[in-house]
């Protein structure tokens, strides 16, 4: 791994040329399972967005705030109550649940009741404002400074050749398995079923009997339950802190640009693509430039392919 | 009791345009009634606003005892109005079996039931997308279904298709009824269609009711061959036709 580092290619050419090949091939491994991994926290931002706006063509701009108050009120769980983070997400994402329900009825409400006109402008205006409220509010009651989640995992793991440090293989299992459990939810079970009528065909769902205000309430729930899973599993690398979620917002709609609008496998692999363009870039050009190649390629797409790679064309 | 739906005195505005003026009916378990009437006169918007999919600026609708003119669609779905649409809003990517059972509020055998009464049982594990026009409207007939209505309401589910296809959606229609006991409300344009199944006819014309009567009342009717049927003799030949 002596290549390792930004300008890796340049490495080869001198000394042994078959040991450079080898360990140029070794460190592209490593840097695209590193990719990988990152790129399935990654999705799980984008299956959140996904969901809220392919079951309810809601977009909500507050998911970074959520994503931001899942890691402060998973923080605040374990050390206030003293438990380790495997209890503390699950509860976490409950608080943020309950939040998420609380919001919908409470501002989204109007949407249902034919009393907005354009109700993908309204929902966008009023999250947008809730982004900033919440932003603040984190501020009045958490302060400015940083909070740290201490590694999950500490030390590396090995997988075959590849190292991986502790914490990111364990973020990465751990947004693997919501994920799948949010898949198989949405396949398997009624609820699931409903919702996806009603990403379908609003109408027919809603005269099939399906209560449309109130599978939003649970959409919107599971959602921002979504984001507060993103932002506790990634605090050991982030830090926690008011605005941590402008980030993740930004790439969270990338994702899902790339994806395809509405797509769930869309918002899978477009997260796994960024991951492993922000990883390769970073390696292999420059890790400074890190956001730029997500705004690249989401460029790219926009370019050569607006509707995504899943998404339906309109 | 037997169960009756009644609309009384229906207004529906749209800004200024009155598209439903004062329309009052009736319908009960085990009848058809034919809703016919020119292009714009009214008819589909009267059946979205029994099924709760538009509000009524004015007038009120009656499910048994209870006033459901402010239910929303799912209530009133539940309560027992099921409709279709006229452009089938099935859900393409879901197969025909979920189809059925999102709208399915009786167990498994009641909605199997449904899609063996419209002939796609054999297309369950299809996704609704591949299936053709005409099985898309049966589909949705057995979703409708599904919610084990009182009453149906259905929104042009001739239009488009061929005349064997025709024949086959009668005699489904005339199936339903008897086999199931429930009132169908039905929005209309093929004539012979309406002529040979409905057991009552009501005209509407620019949002007012023109005539309620018998179907060969209907065909004799002056007022109705003027605004709608245009010359007798046509709707004769129109009426062997199809039969």
């Amino acid at each position: 791994m002596q290549c390792s580092g930004v300008n890796a290619p340049r490495c080869t050419g001198s000394g042994n040329e078959r040991i450079d090949e080898v360990s140029a091939a070794a460190l592209f491994t490593e840097v695209l399972v590193r990719g990988i991994a990152i790129g399935v926290v990654y999705a799980l931002m984008g299956l959140g967005l996904t969901l809220i706006f392919g079951v309810m063509r809601i977009i909500n701009f507050a998911q970074g705030e959520f994503y931001m108050l899942g890691a402060y009120v998973v923080f605040f769980i374990m050390t206030t109550l003293s438990v380790p983070f495997y209890v503390a997400l699950p509860a976490g994402m409950l608080v943020i649940f309950v939040l998420g329900v609380v919001v919908e009825r409470l501002l989204l409400h109007p949407i249902h009741s034919q009393r907005v006109q354009n109700a993908m402008e309204y929902s966008l205006i009023i999250t947008f404002a809730l982004s900033i409220f919440f932003q603040k509010t984190a501020i009045l009651l958490f302060g400015p400074f940083y909070k740290k989640i201490p590694d999950l995992l500490p030390g590396n793991v090995q997988l075959g050749p590849v190292a991986l440090p502790g914490t990111l293989f364990l973020a990465t299992i751990l947004s693997a398995f919501l994920i799948l459990a949010v898949t198989l939810f949405i396949g398997r079970t009624r609820t699931g079923r409903a919702w996806r009528a009603i990403a379908q065909s609003l109408p027919g769902a809603s005269i099939s009997g399906v209560r449309i205000d109130q599978q939003s309430s649970l959409v919107f729930g599971l959602s921002t339950a979504l984001a507060a899973a993103g932002g506790a599993i990634l605090a050991p690398f982030t830090l926690i802190f008011p605005t941590v979620g402008s980030a993740p917002l930004i790439k969270g709609y990338e994702i899902i640009a790339i994806g395809g609008l509405g797509s769930i496998p869309g918002s899978l692999v477009g997260g796994v693509i960024l991951g492993v363009a922000e990883t390769l870039g970073s390696v292999y050009i420059n890790s400074a430039y890190k956001d730029l190649y997500g705004f690249g390629l989401l460029m790219l797409f926009l370019i050569f392919r607006p509707r995504g790679l899943f998404g339906q064309a309109s | 009791m037997a169960n009756l739906l009644r609309v009384e005195r229906a207004i529906k505005d749209f800004g200024g345009l009155r598209a439903v003026a004062d329309v009052s009916l009736e319908l009960r378990p085990n009848e058809i009634v034919g809703l016919i009437g020119p292009n714009g006169a009214g008819k589909t918007t009267l059946i979205n606003c029994i099924s709760g999919v538009l509000k009524l600026t004015s007038g009120r609708v009656w499910l048994n005892d209870h006033n459901i003119t402010r239910w929303r669609p799912h209530t009133i779905c539940r309560a027992g109005i099921a409709r279709t649409f006229q452009i089938p809003r099935s859900f393409p990517r879901l197969t025909v079996w979920e189809n059925i059972l999102v709208s399915s509020r009786s167990g498994e055998d009641h909605a199997r039931a449904q899609l063996e009464l419209v002939g796609l049982a054999a297309k369950a594990d299809l996704r609704a997308s591949s299936l053709t026009f005409h099985e898309r409207r049966k589909l949705e007939i057995a979703r409708a279904l599904a919610a084990q209505p009182l009453f149906l309401l259905l929104d042009e589910v001739m239009a488009g298709l061929n005349p064997t296809e025709t024949v086959e959606m009668v005699n489904l229609l005339c199936q339903i009824r008897s086999s199931l006991q429930i009132g169908i409300l039905w929005v209309e344009h093929v004539m012979g269609a309406v002529m040979e199944c409905a057991d009552r006819i009501i005209v509407l014309h620019q949002g007012t009711k023109l005539v309620e009567g018998l179907p060969a009342e209907i065909a004799n009717d002056p007022q109705v061959i003027e605004v709608y049927l245009g010359e007798r003799y046509e709707f004769r030949e129109e009426r062997r036709a199809q039969g």
